[in-house]
């Protein structure tokens, strides 16, 4: 990033090659449809680029991506109109049941091998706790950098992330 | 073992990267954002890249570029101010005084001060024009004119020697600037100071330049302040005890003679 700093667009190429399935999947499993998406996904490239005279070498590069995206997704959540969504920064929602399954085909979920069972499952996760699984899962970051990336303190994304794993690992087994 | 315990162990399992949970996550999990989506954010990033390292071309720059700027705006402000000649006051002698190059610089300031320099002991190749004084006697006046018209010392009896004190000690008040940072500040204040009594010791950069000192000399003897003209000289003699004097300075020099005598 500092090489792309000064002026190395390759070096952008090499980031961007790295890091950008992850964080398309990090938009795609809290926007749920493609489109959103891709749009939220390009937005937050375009931060990161904009952004780049204020990178400081102060955390990882990967801590720094995806606290711009988790912002940018907090923003998604906002102003999702539908009400289907809850407020990813709302404190209240993190011990609120899942999604009702039922919102899915049943027969298409009943159809899905175990794998897309999960990442539904994931999707029924409270904002939070679906936050900070896939913060560890597509950026391959810590209690700590989950913590510094959502605002949180360390125990509090312990919990979501104890919460979430509890629920999945339940509900798999409640389905085999 | 707790609930709690358990999950914590569970949890720290997971964290280490080989549970069941993330590999079952990642199977098949092989999203990608769209090839047009790929290149609309590359090109981006080489436009912005290439625009920006156009205009900076590295961090040393960037940090400096504004410092740096600034610098030489106050540089050449100064230069400007220290060095352009008044075009009022231009004399038309001829640039060619036969001095080394940072000589003539001076001398082009000396110039508007009116120096003689037709009186100087300086070389044939730098003739006075004779037409100089009157010139000089026409800047002079329009000065005088301009400074009347600003209200500045309307009626005064000695306007004229006023004026003249003004005009000798200004470009003292300048040629000290680069030294002293707020010289160019303070040259109105030197301004309305010479204007009530001539001093008969110059400034030190003026004491300096041997020249310039008997120019100033002269100028006191042209505007009849023998006092300070005859303080002056013994002051320059005192100084420069083997520097010869202009000939329009003999006639103070012997009477300073016969005095001491």
């Amino acid at each position: 990033m500092l090489e792309y700093r000064d002026g190395n667009a390759d070096a952008f190429e090499v980031l961007y090659t790295r890091h950008k399935g992850g964080l398309f999947r990090y938009c795609l499993r809290h926007c749920r449809e493609r489109g959103a998406a891709e749009e939220t996904f390009q937005d937050v490239w375009i931060r990161v680029i904009g952004a780049r005279h204020r990178y400081e070498p102060r955390a990882k590069f990967t801590t720094w991506l995806y606290r711009i995206a988790h912002n940018r997704v907090v923003d998604h959540y906002r102003s999702d109109k539908s009400g289907r969504i809850r407020s990813l920064d709302d404190e209240e929602s993190e011990h609120e049941p899942a999604a009702n399954p039922g919102d899915e085909p049943e027969g298409r979920v009943m159809a899905q091998r175990q794998a897309a069972r999960l990442r539904e499952l994931v999707a029924e996760l409270p904002p939070e706790q679906r936050d900070a699984f896939l913060l560890h899962e597509e950026a391959g970051l810590g209690l700590d950098a989950i913590a510094e990336v959502s605002g949180v303190g360390r125990e509090t994304a312990k919990s979501r992330l104890r919460y979430a794993l509890s629920k999945l690992r339940t509900a798999l087994r409640d389905e085999q | 073992m707790t609930p709690e315990e358990r999950d914590d162990e569970l949890l720290d399992e997971y964290l280490k990267g080989d549970s069941e949970i993330s590999r079952l996550y990642r199977r098949d999990a092989g999203e990608q954002p769209g090839a047009h989506l790929d290149a609309r954010i590359l090109s981006q990033a080489r436009r912005e890249a290439d625009r920006k390292h156009r205009v900076v071309h590295s961090p040393f720059a960037r940090h400096w570029m504004v410092p740096a700027s600034l610098a030489a705006v106050m540089i050449l402000t100064v230069s400007v101010i220290v060095l352009v000649p008044d075009p009022a006051l231009d004399t038309g002698a001829p640039p060619d005084t036969g001095l080394d190059a940072p000589d003539a610089v001076r001398m082009s300031d000396e110039k508007e001060e009116g120096a003689t320099v037709e009186s100087m002991p300086a070389p044939a190749s730098a003739p006075a024009p004779a037409e100089s004084r009157p010139r000089r006697e026409q800047a002079f006046e329009a000065k005088d004119a301009d400074r009347q018209r600003a209200g500045e010392a309307v009626g005064k009896p000695s306007e004229k020697r006023k004026s003249a004190a003004e005009r000798d000690d200004a470009p003292r008040a300048e040629s000290a600037a680069p030294s002293a940072g707020a010289a160019s500040m303070a040259a109105p204040a030197a301004l309305e100071e010479a204007a009530r009594a001539p001093e008969a010791i110059p400034a030190r950069a003026v004491q300096d330049d041997p020249r310039r000192w008997l120019r100033h000399i002269e100028m006191l003897v042209e505007q009849q302040f023998a006092d300070q003209a005859g303080d002056s000289l013994r002051a320059f003699r005192a100084r420069y005890p083997d520097f010869p004097l202009p000939a329009s300075l003999a006639p103070l020099a012997e009477s300073l003679d016969a005095e001491r005598r």
